[in-house]
């Protein structure tokens, strides 16, 4: 009998089990990425309604409506694919990333991702007195200064800060309001 | 010659560990999402305007009064969308509920320091039983839903009423 240098050997008996395990694995993986995007889906539409429940001064009426992204090319992307187009009255709705704090007073509304919360104090200092409507998400962000934060629980989604969106010109539809919790808070 | 020590097996042994680690934490963030979009008897939540877009037409969009199911609202389109109210968009989004143990830990809570805040920053031992699980349960009173938190027992004395232990202690009669 000739002893070949390579012998064929038998796989494990747990490769087949593992494959499938692998097979229900990315199942599951696209699953869950499938509920995240349409998670961000849903905060793509509350900033679309609150473009029209939200009212700037008479100034900010004309030109581009610009939504401002603070951080994420990702949140900015998503954004930008399902709102450009859409129009506010006569503006055309414009979707900008912003990595710096620099140039954030040119929009009418900055999105503040979550992870990006850090950096409040930071756009709070940078629109001081601008009529620009601050969204967060997360409990607590309207009680720091923003004007509306996103909830990803609860009977209410919304946090309002009315005080300090009133104290930069912005009008709060009661649509909005009923449907939000009012807070106040911050050094607007 | 194959010892279970070689690199080969060793190899073999981490990818085996690893997969298995990964495959549990999935099984359990799908187990998460599938227990929120679970359907049972409505109680609280509103009935909002489901509108599907039509296969048939691709176009027209009909209308019917019943609460959507979750799998509907995954299925529905950003222009379908856009066409509701914020306030039928927050009712669906409830639908579609808690997604990742990310957001279970962003629940938000009241305890005795009496505002909302999320679980992670309760200052206490908090169980969270939604709306949904309550759904779910099938509850009718506060027993059958005290009945399914941990450290909770409930026994009854007679058909008016029910004793409870927490975390051993009788402390209260429920009557």
């Amino acid at each position: 009998m000739i002893k070949t240098p390579f012998p064929k050997r038998q796989p494990p008996r747990f490769y087949t089990p593992l494959a499938m395990m692998h097979f229900l694995a990315l199942i599951l993986m696209l699953g869950g990425m499938r509920v995240s995007a349409q998670q961000g889906l849903f905060e793509s539409l509350y900033i679309l309604k609150m473009t029209a429940l939200v009212r700037h001064p008479v100034e900010r009426t004309s030109g581009e409506y610009v939504i401002g992204v603070v951080g994420s090319p990702d949140i900015s992307a998503q954004l930008d694919r399902l709102l450009t187009g859409k129009k506010v009255g006569e503006q055309a709705i414009k979707v900008r990333l912003f990595d710096e704090i620099a140039g954030l007073t040119s929009c009418h509304i900055i999105f503040l991702p979550d992870q990006y919360s850090k950096k409040l104090m930071r756009v709070l200092d940078a629109v001081r007195g601008k009529p620009v409507l601050i969204i967060t998400k997360g409990v607590g962000m309207a009680r720091e200064g923003s004007h509306i934060s996103i909830l990803a629980s609860g009977e209410k989604k919304f946090e309002i800060n009315k005080k300090a969106a009133e104290s930069v010109g912005l009008r709060l539809h009661d649509d909005l309001l009923r449907l939000s919790t009012l807070v106040e808070g911050g050094t607007q | 010659m194959n010892h279970w020590y070689s690199p080969t097996s060793l190899i073999n042994t981490g990818v085996v560990s690893v997969t298995i680690v990964v495959f549990a934490f999935l099984v359990a963030q799908a187990l998460c999402v599938n227990a929120t979009s679970l359907q049972a008897s409505p109680l609280h939540l509103p009935i909002v305007e489901n509108r599907v877009q039509d296969s048939s037409t691709n176009q027209q969009i009909r209308a019917f009064q019943t609460k959507p199911t979750r799998k509907q609202i995954l299925a529905m389109k950003f222009e379908d969308l856009s066409a509701l109210s914020l306030e039928e968009l927050t009712a669906l989004s409830t639908i579609v509920g808690v997604s990742s143990v990310d957001e279970l830990l962003k629940l938000l809570v009241s305890t005795a320091s009496k505002s909302n805040e999320t679980v992670n920053d309760a200052p206490g031992i908090v169980s969270v039983i939604t709306a949904r699980e309550i759904e779910l349960f099938g509850a009718q009173t506060l027993a059958d839903v005290l009945n399914y938190v941990v450290a909770v027992q409930l026994y009854s004395s007679s058909s008016f009423q029910s004793n409870f232990t927490l975390r051993g202690d009788l402390i209260r009669r429920n009557e």
